[in-house]
């Protein structure tokens, strides 16, 4: 059985291919169990990009957290305002 | 030499006294508006009243050459907060006037006959013109009218309605490159100050400006180009700020549940991706704006914009992430048309968005107009520029309109309504706001760049520790460069790049003649600093005045449900240097 994820992508990030998509935009991933961060990076093509990654409204620092089932991944390219 | 400009409004006919610079050498932007409150103005005068002065300054290395220099800063006794006020914009009118040699114009006292003035200032030297004939024109009518008069070579300082009104969220409008009034100088009322002194609008030719001349040109060339790059190779000032400007936050402040909404109540909006700076860059380019523009010349970042309506005509700037928030997510409105319609009725009534939204966002909360309501909020903006009695309630902030209102949930600290970030989900904003001189201010020390945005380093946002210390570095950090003429934007670069910051001082010391290291940067922050709280403190504003309303203590913010967590002992530390 996969874990079931969600995936949002921001700041002008684009997916290097079509994954399976909600209607809020949200891209639907099933990933297998240790799947970690910096393999959804990867899969993604992020690896040589400065990220912010926000899992379930919490900022992760540390890619090598195990995915799971339910986590909603959004990340962002360096970006800041005020 | 730069040189300082008196007017003494009191006058039968205004007197203008020219004078060198002097005592105030140094200071330059926020430190000497800052100084020269601090010194001259009487603490516990009514901030209306003609004792109160009214200073504009612009920064250090405005006028210069370098990147980056355009931001003015005005100045005075607050009628919001009641202390100390430094708001700053950018716009066209700083490198005009500095490059005329002017260090600050300071008006004095205020007119006895309710007449209102125009203040030419050009190199032959500034006139005091009584011109009641631009009474209550909106910053657009008025600009209009005077490009007839003066020609397209001229920038201009302004008030709106509000300003004339004297309302607490009254701010000072700056003509932008396209000669439109649409960068403000906007917290804590000093448009009102600018109206009590009887001052519509001051004209500053531009037609034949020149750079002023560093000591060392050479080494300030050098210095600029090594800045520019700086700012060109790091992420968020080469590519962020520039593709999708300052609302690029609405969507991750949203994400990690610090994105105030119902008069926070919530940390996320159902509605934020719709009104996000992704969805406001595709429109504008759709529609045949611009997401990418500069607000003064000489600006490299050109977080700026152009906002386009339906049919492509010109509707505004492009909405800040802070206007987009406070007349849009924190009253439950999603509609970026509408919040783009109400960005333009604040700039040309001559209102500070923040302070409007969030009064707006109390009133909703009193049931005045229904969460959600765009049309409602915009009926009172209009109530605003007509002088209504609800406007005028609306016009004097959120503190006051609480109170006519009998609500409870006030977010504001020393009278100012608080910023689009919630404290309880990023505890070191939390403590810029208690804290700052300025009451409730997000740039006073900008702590989302370490607590979200992982500029200068990551502090937790949930957690109390190293908030204070971070709060205190970057409220240091950033008296300094608010004092430079530099957009506060470029520490993002400066943060992570001490070859960029390195730059900076450079453009400062062969500008000046001056040997200014890192360390001397600190010390004239925290002298700024220094000065802002002594003032404050004469005026009645002790620490106990540096908390945040009670219920940011009490009642847990969703969806992380924490609390603002900093003690009061703590708050109380971070002058302690
Ligand atoms: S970065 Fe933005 S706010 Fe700063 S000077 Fe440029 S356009 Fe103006």
């Amino acid at each position: 059985m996969g874990l079931n994820i969600k995936v949002r992508l921001f700041g002008g990030l684009t997916p290097p291919k079509s994954y399976p998509k909600n209607e809020s935009n949200e891209y639907l991933f099933q990933v297998e169990e240790n799947y970690r961060v910096a393999n959804l990076i990867e899969e993604l093509s992020l690896s040589d990009k400065p990220l912010i990654v926000v899992i379930n409204g919490l900022i992760c620092n540390d890619y090598e957290r195990a995915i799971k089932e339910g986590d909603v991944i959004s990340f962002f390219p360096p970006i800041a305002g005020g | 030499m730069r040189k300082i400009i008196r007017i003494n409004m009191s006058a039968e006919k205004p007197e203008v006294k020219e004078e060198p610079i002097g005592q105030y050498e140094r200071y330059g932007g926020r430190s000497l508006t800052s100084a020269i409150v601090s010194c001259e103005v009487d603490p516990l005068c009514h901030p209306l009243g003609e004792d109160n002065k009214f200073v504009i300054a612009p920064g250090l290395l405005s006028g210069s050459a370098s990147a980056m220099s355009g931001r003015i800063s005005v100045g005075c006794k607050s009628p919001l907060t009641g202390g100390i006020k430094e708001a700053n914009a950018g716009g066209q009118p700083s490198q005009a006037l500095a490059r005329l040699g002017i260090g600050a114009i300071v008006l004095e006292g205020k007119p006895k006959n309710g007449d209102l003035y125009k203040i030419e200032v050009s190199k032959s030297g500034v006139k005091v013109i009584k011109d009641n004939s631009l009474k209550m024109l909106t910053n657009y009518e008025l600009v209009e009218k005077l490009k007839k008069e003066y020609g397209e070579k001229i920038a201009v300082i302004s008030i709106g309605p509000a300003g004339e009104m004297k309302l607490s969220a009254a701010s000072v409008a700056c003509t932008d490159m396209e000669l439109r009034p649409t960068r403000h100088c906007g917290r804590g009322g000093v448009g009102a100050v600018m109206g009590s002194k009887g001052v519509k609008a001051i004209i500053i030719d531009e037609s034949d400006s020149k750079y002023l001349e560093p000591k060392d040109p050479e080494a300030f060339k050098d210095a600029n180009k090594r800045f520019v790059t700086g700012l060109q190779k790091h992420p968020v000032t080469g590519q962020g700020l520039p593709a999708y400007g300052t609302n690029v936050l609405t969507n991750i402040i949203n994400e990690v549940g610090a994105y105030p909404t119902y008069n926070f109540k919530n940390g996320q909006f159902a509605g934020a991706r719709k009104i996000s700076g992704e969805v406001e860059a595709q429109l504008e380019k759709e529609r045949g704006g611009n997401p990418t523009h500069g607000c003064h010349r000489g600006c490299v970042i050109r977080c700026s914009g152009i906002y386009h309506d339906k049919d492509g005509h010109y509707l505004t700037k492009q909405p800040e992430y802070e206007t987009v928030w406070s007349l849009g997510g924190n009253c439950a409105i999603d509609d970026i048309d509408k919040i783009a319609m109400m960005d333009f009725l604040c700039d040309t009534i001559g209102l500070d968005t923040i302070e409007v939204g969030v009064a707006i966002s109390v009133a909703m909360e009193a049931g005045l107009v229904k969460w959600g309501d765009a049309d409602g909020a915009i009926k009172l903006l209009n109530e605003i520029k007509e002088g209504t009695y609800l406007g005028r309630i609306i016009g004097n902030g959120a503190e006051y309109t609480g109170k006519a209102f009998g609500v409870d949930r006030v977010p504001v600290v020393k009278g100012q309504g608080l910023p689009a970030y919630d404290p309880r989900a990023a505890q070191g904003i939390g403590v810029t706001y208690a804290t700052s001189t300025m009451g409730a201010d997000h740039t006073a020390g900008y702590a989302i760049a370490s607590n979200v945005l992982k500029c200068g380093g990551f502090v937790d946002p949930l957690k109390p520790e190293g908030q204070v210390e971070l709060s205190r570095n970057l409220q240091i950090a950033t008296a300094f460069i608010d004092s430079t003429g530099m957009c506060l934007f470029i520490a993002f670069a400066l943060l992570d790049q001490q070859d960029t910051f390195q730059a900076f001082l450079d453009l400062l010391n062969s500008f000046y003649g001056w040997n200014i290291t890192a360390n001397d940067a600190i010390e004239y922050g925290k002298n700024v600093l220094k000065m802002e709280r002594d003032f404050n403190i004469r005026a009645g504003l002790t620490s106990q005045k540096d908390r945040l309303p009670k219920f940011f203590y009490t009642e847990p913010l969703p969806p992380h449900n924490k609390v603002f967590m900093i003690k009061d002992e703590d708050l109380d530390k971070v002058f302690n240097w």
